[in-house]
């Protein structure tokens, strides 16, 4: 009945219009309101009726064990229960309405009459899904909330696992570390891909010459619009599936025989650090130039600097920033010292693990405290303005700072050269003297760096279409500079390169920004179509985890909650990026 | 052309140059650059104005293309690819670039960088349009397309499960083509702008489906199919003996009387092979057994009578079965194997016995009634159990020549013709009509759109299938219909798009102005539906639609995959969209609501005829490229049983004439998706034109 009747309504709502005009206003302003207010009603009717039964049903003595309402609910008692209830608060929400538009009422009682309305008409829908996750929660298994799965055997394995291992012995809480680094890998690679080519293409598409900007249009356009689930099957299923070479011929595809690649992926050359203190003296001679250039530049102050919210001034001098910087240097020192001494390397022990398990009070920990200290110190100097510099831009600076650099940079390259071992592939193709079958060829264990075709897929899908979405906000960024500051930077007499990085870019990055956090959050929610190509990230062990533990709920909710904080840090380090970049005000 | 051709090239008039004006050398023996080298080559052809929209630019490229195309179609033929035409025709290709370029010499060769980047450019450019026509026009066999064609469109449950129920897609279709050109009209342009790219449209259209391929069979049907369970496979007739001594009179003949034998369903075999697979719980095979046996050597002969309606159209046939024991098979007194006389082949330890696949020739064909004929024997060595079992299938090959479209083909150009008359008619209706007046008809043009997508609805899947006291008894009219989870291939997902996309705008309106609201009954749900929607990518709420929410409507709506599927999409679409329109609400000067407020107009009237037009005017970019979005999206549910156009795609290459075809099938939905996410994009580029949104910045001098 109230079907039809929502139908019939719909039809004369549709042929009112024509009405109009034979018609007196007062005549069709009432058949107006009384069929909107109809309509409203049955279609309220519609929606609720079925819930309004269902809390009912779940109302009646036995069904959940929880409740102890005063009465009883008998089954007989619901069909006809539903009836009177659902109409009388279809009614009574239609009058409401209706007495809210015509009547004279002051705003404030408008708001708290149309606030209670709106809970009164959502009552039923609320009650339904209250009392229904209670009932769910009783009696049905995958709504028990506890995570006490998590801590069982897994009962599966994964392909690919870095830096962690795991055995089929495994919590699944081990499974969910390796599925979430997994996934923090491959998008970490894929923003800071994302970017770079991105940033080229985006300026790329600005260009004068025709043939570039055809170029960067025609790349943007391509993987803008095309689903990123169709890129990613085929990039994985038809260039890096059929095109790459079959595993057999892997001896045939190598560069000088320290990188090998086939259709599982690229293999290259084992590495591991021999020396340390060659290894820690690399950094120290880029840190100690740092710092030294540092120095060399700051700009001296001569006037007390005055702590703000505080009436203490003190004498501050270009000493003190630099102790604050071979601070800051000698604590990053400590923390690689702690960091790569506690690896065991050729993936004997994973790299956190590692530093938890070998070393509980180790180097580590105390470079963290130290460079979170010398930061935290680094930035109050930022504030008072005591790390001012300034730039010798004449030719001899320049030269003096190519020097310095360029003797820096090489002898950094001599001591990692002293520093790291590195080691062909081997690869096993025959056991006791006997050759193995292709199928059985394996590389020799810690010889090897492997990058498995399933992540280069993922990796070059996810950074291929982020990049188009960001050469648009590159673009158009640019392009919403005033037309002033390109034709100043012209008149300057800047070449395009300088214009380009001195003015354009720095201009245009206070509104890329924010649309580039966007784009990192989406990148980082697409890493979840990571089961398209089998790779196992948090999403796809969570839904293996699904199917042979049954609890869907927490589950569920665990992977909104990792994606949650996954988007709250990359938010969190962008809006420091950002109020960097926004600091000056222009 | 090679990368070291083009090096060389560079070297030689890009990089020498400028070495040598370094050296400030006699400034009359100076040694040409690119753009000279091109003027010494094309000097003395008339240089036109070079502007790319000219006509003898675009006539001049559009025959460079088709030089590539003609150079690589003769390296592949047979007969010229020794000579020397290929490269011939390739070098007057090259040529024609060239001269192009020296068209355009002043905008891509000024400089020594941009000789450097046009050259390279030009490189990949030239590389990739090659490759791409290769590819496309030359090496690949587009054939799992079109044979895949209607299955692509709507499914693989339109045509084989439920009988052809593609003439419900007809009216929908027609409506959606008086609608385009009715919308198209109420824009008042230019009539040339919708005609000429509507006719190429229609045209190409029409042409593919009157396209014939020029191969004679691949597709393949099952005349005989001896099923899983009881509601596949063939009814045969059949009889048990006990030696072959037993047999009756003729029973190899077609005209043999076998109405008095049993008649039911195979296979035939061991009890106790019952498993389960996919769901589907296989039914306990039929023991046979003679009634006067000791239980072993028992014979089985089966015969099945079908007809062929049409053997013009049939190439052939395959009969493949399994039998572990003496067999034969006829066809029309034919005898097409045999090994009921014991020969070495017929030896059970040879593996291509178990599994015969015989072909059956054209003229053992008849047209009108056949009659296939086994006889198989129990195995003697295994035991005497009966686990013989018996599976068979003959499969006709069915030729495409001739493929009558007609019928299609009446029907499509009847709705392009539709779609035309509305544009028309519309046309010369608002071509002086007042603003208004056009307005309101587009608003009844959305209304209609919305209107005849429920009844799509209705026609694809009516109402009245499970209730008698439905208002609207439909069985009669409308048939029983495809359920929801039937449909497939592109038509689903532009349904999940359409109906995500107006039920989601309702949701986003009503969350975005609840979340503005001061009132904290409808913030603090709105914000707590947006952020918890948000936080999660959408697969993951697909995950929720599959798993959890039938446990959550169970009592209330037993709600089928497309439907929750919608609702998600739905909802996931509506939490974007307010948090796209509230900050297009935020931008909506405060002046607007006090001066509608000061009008006397309710909360109601100033959020829905003030606010929400002006907001959604400034967002509409952001909106369509969301939609876009969506669109795109819609291909994720694939991981969820559904067979929609991604899915379809997926899967075709499985097919056992097509194994491995991933590209074709991959690109050609890929390029599906594409071409609609890019028209849309250009529409919006379009709108946003005409409303005056776009700012021009300085991107030109930079």
């Amino acid at each position: 009945l109230v079907e039809s009747l929502a139908v019939i309504l719909i039809l004369f709502l549709v042929i009112l219009p024509f009405l109009e005009r034979y018609v007196s206003g007062q005549v069709f302003s009432i058949l107006k309101d009384i069929t909107n207010y109809s309509l409203f009603a049955s279609i309220y009717y519609l929606l609720a009726d079925s819930f309004v039964e269902g809390t009912l049903l779940n109302l009646t003595p036995g069904r959940i064990q929880e409740f102890s309402i005063g009465f009883n609910i008998l089954p007989e008692a619901v069909e006809p229960y539903t009836l009177y209830l659902t109409s009388l608060t279809a009614i009574a929400v239609a009058t409401g309405l209706f007495l809210l538009q015509s009547g004279n009422i002051t705003p404030r009682r408008y708001d708290l009459a149309i606030q209670g309305l709106a809970i009164f008409a959502f009552l039923p829908f609320i009650l339904y899904f209250w009392t229904h996750i209670t009932y769910l929660k009783e009696t049905d298994s995958s709504w028990y909330f506890d995570l006490t799965f998590m801590e069982e055997m897994a009962g599966f394995t994964l392909s690919n696992e870095w830096p962690f291992d795991t055995v089929l012995q495994d919590t699944r809480w081990q499974f969910y570390r390796v599925g979430l680094f997994n996934a923090i890998r491959v998008v970490v690679l894929s923003i800071i891909g994302c970017t770079i080519i991105g940033v080229i293409v985006g300026v790329s598409r600005l260009s004068r010459n025709r043939l570039l900007s055809g170029l960067a249009e025609s790349y943007v356009e391509f993987f803008r619009n095309m689903p990123l689930v169709v890129q990613l099957f085929f990039l994985y299923t038809v260039v890096l599936g059929a095109n790459l070479p079959i595993f057999q011929d892997v001896q045939e595809n190598t560069f000088f025989d320290w990188v090998y690649w086939s259709n599982r992926g690229i293999v290259g050359p084992g590495a591991g650090i021999e020396n340390m203190s060659y290894f820690l003296a690399a950094f120290a001679i880029y840190l100690g130039a740092r710092t030294y250039i540092r120095f060399s530049e700051r700009i001296e102050h001569t006037t007390p600097v005055e702590i703000p919210r505080s009436n203490i001034r003190i004498n501050a001098n270009s000493k003190f920033s630099l102790a604050v910087d071979i601070l800051f240097s000698l604590s990053i020192l400590i923390v690689i010292y702690g960091l790569f001494n506690a690896v065991q390397w050729n993936y004997q022990m994973s790299m956190i693990e590692g530093i938890l398990a070998n070393e509980p009070l180790s180097m580590f920990k105390l470079g963290i405290i130290m460079l979170i200290l010398s930061s935290l110190l680094r930035f109050k100097l930022d504030d008072l303005g005591l790390n001012n510099f300034t730039a010798d831009d004449s030719e001899e600076g320049q030269r003096k700072r190519l020097i310095l650099w360029g003797g820096t940079i090489s002898s950094m390259f001599v001591f990692f050269y002293l520093a790291i071992w590195m080691e062909q592939p081997v690869l096993i193709t025959e056991e006791n003297g006997e050759p193995l079958a292709w199928g059985r060829w394996d590389w020799k264990e810690g010889t090897t760096n492997e990058i498995s075709s399933v992540f280069l897929s993922l990796w070059i899908g996810l950074t291929l279409y982020t990049a188009a979405q960001i050469a648009e906000i590159v673009r158009g960024s640019i392009q919403s500079l005033p037309r002033g500051q390109v034709e100043a930077a012209i008149s300057l007499g800047l070449s395009p390169y300088q214009r380009l990085n001195l003015v354009i870019l720095p201009q245009a990055l206070r509104s890329m920004i924010p649309s580039m956090t966007n784009q990192y959050l989406n990148c980082w929610k697409n890493s979840s179509l990571a089961f398209v190509v089998g790779f196992s990230d948090f999403y796809a062990v969570f839904s293996t985890i699904v199917n042979n533990a049954g609890q869907a709920v927490p589950v569920f909710m665990m992977i909104l909650a990792t994606y949650q904080a996954g988007s709250l840090t990359i938010s969190a380090i962008m809006n420091y990026i950002n109020s960097n970049v926004t600091k000056v005000k222009i | 052309l090679s990368f070291n051709s083009i090096f060389l090239l560079w070297f030689l008039f890009v990089l020498t140059p400028i070495i040598i004006k370094n050296q400030k050398w006699d400034p009359n023996n100076y040694y040409p650059d690119f753009s000279k080298l091109l003027n010494y080559i094309f000097g003395k052809v008339p240089k036109i104005k070079s502007e790319i929209e000219h006509i003898v630019f675009r006539l001049a490229l559009s025959f460079a293309v088709f030089l590539l195309y003609l150079s690589l179609k003769l390296e592949d033929s047979d007969v010229y690819s020794d000579t020397f035409l290929p490269t011939f025709v390739h070098l007057l290709c090259l040529a024609n670039f060239a001269y192009i370029a020296h068209l355009m010499s002043d905008e891509l060769f000024d400089t020594a960088w941009n000789s450097t980047i046009s050259l390279f450019s030009f490189f990949f450019v030239f590389t990739l349009t090659s490759g791409i026509i290769h590819f496309v026009l030359i090496e690949t066999d587009w054939t799992i397309i079109w044979m895949n064609r209607r299955t692509l469109l709507v499914g693989p449950n339109f045509i084989s499960q439920f009988g052809d129920e593609i003439w419900r897609l007809w009216p929908p279709f027609y409506f959606l083509m008086i609608l385009i050109g009715a919308g198209y009209g109420t824009l008042g342009e230019d009539k040339k702008k919708f005609i000429v790219p509507y006719a190429i449209f229609s045209l190409v259209i029409l042409a593919s489906l009157n396209y014939n391929a020029p191969y004679d069979s691949e597709s393949k049907s099952g005349a005989i199919v001896s099923g899983p369970d009881s509601t596949w496979g063939t009814t045969y007739k059949y009889n048990i003996f006990d030696d072959t001594s037993d047999f009756p009179e003729g029973w190899e003949e077609r005209t043999f009387d076998d109405s008095s034998w049993l008649s039911g369903k195979t296979p035939f075999g061991n009890n106790n092979l019952v498993s389960e697979e996919k769901g589907k719980t296989i039914n306990k095979r039929t023991t046979w057994e003679s009634n006067s046996t000791d239980g072993s050597g028992d014979y089985l002969i089966i015969r099945k009578n079908f007809t062929i309606e049409d053997k013009s159209k049939i190439l052939g046939a395959t009969l493949r079965f399994t039998y572990p024991n003496y067999y034969a098979a006829y066809l029309n007194d034919q005898k097409i194997g045999d090994c009921l006389d014991a020969k070495s082949s017929c030896n059970h330890n040879n593996p291509d016995y178990w599994n015969k696949e015989v072909d059956i020739e054209w003229s053992w064909l008849d047209e009108g009634p056949n009659t296939l004929i086994l006889v198989g024997q129990d195995d003697l060595t295994e035991g005497h159990d009966n686990i013989t079992w018996l599976d068979t299938e003959l499969r006709l090959k069915i030729s495409n020549r001739g493929f009558d479209a007609s019928k299609a083909l009446v029907y499509l150009s009847g709705g392009f013709i539709l779609g035309l008359v509305a544009f028309l008619g519309v046309h010369n209706y608002c071509k002086d009509a007042e603003e208004y007046i056009i307005n309101y008809l587009q608003t009844i043009l959305v209304n209609l759109g919305v209107i005849s997508f429920i009844v799509m609805i209705i026609l694809l899947d009516p109402p009245g299938e499970y209730e008698d006291d439905y208002f609207w008894n439909s069985d009669d009219l409308l048939g029983t219909g495809v359920k929801p989870a039937a449909w497939g291939g592109l038509v689903l997902n532009l349904i999940f798009a359409a109906a995500a996309l107006v039920v989601g705008f309702g949701i986003g309106i009503a969350l975005a102005f609840g979340r503005r609201s001061n009132l904290p009954v409808f913030w603090i749900p709105s914000v707590g539906v947006i952020e918890l929607i948000r936080s999660g990518p959408l697969v993951a709420w697909l995950f929720f639609a599959q798993i959890l929410v039938p446990d959550l409507l169970d009592p209330v709506w037993e709600a089928d995959i497309a439907s929750r599927v919608i609702l998600v999409l739905s909802l996931f679409f509506g939490c974007y969209l307010a948090e796209v329109l509230r900050g297009g609400l935020q931008a909506v000067p405060h002046g607007q609501y006090e001066a509608a407020t000061a009008l006397g107009l309710s909360p109601v009237q100033t959020k829905m005829q003030i606010e929400l037009p002006q907001a959604i005017r400034t967002t509409l970019p952001a909106i369509v490229s969301m939609m876009i979005g969506m669109l795109k999206d819609t291909s994720l549910v694939f991981f969820f049983g559904i067979y929609d156009a991604f899915r379809v795609a997926k899967d075709l290459p499985a097919q056992w004439d097509f194994i491995g075809q991933h590209e074709q099938s991959l690109l050609f939905v890929g390029m599906i998706f594409w071409g609609l996410s890019f028209y849309l994009s250009k529409v919006s580029r379009r709108i946003e034109k005409n409303l005056g949104l776009t700012h021009e910045g300085g991107g030109d001098v930079t």
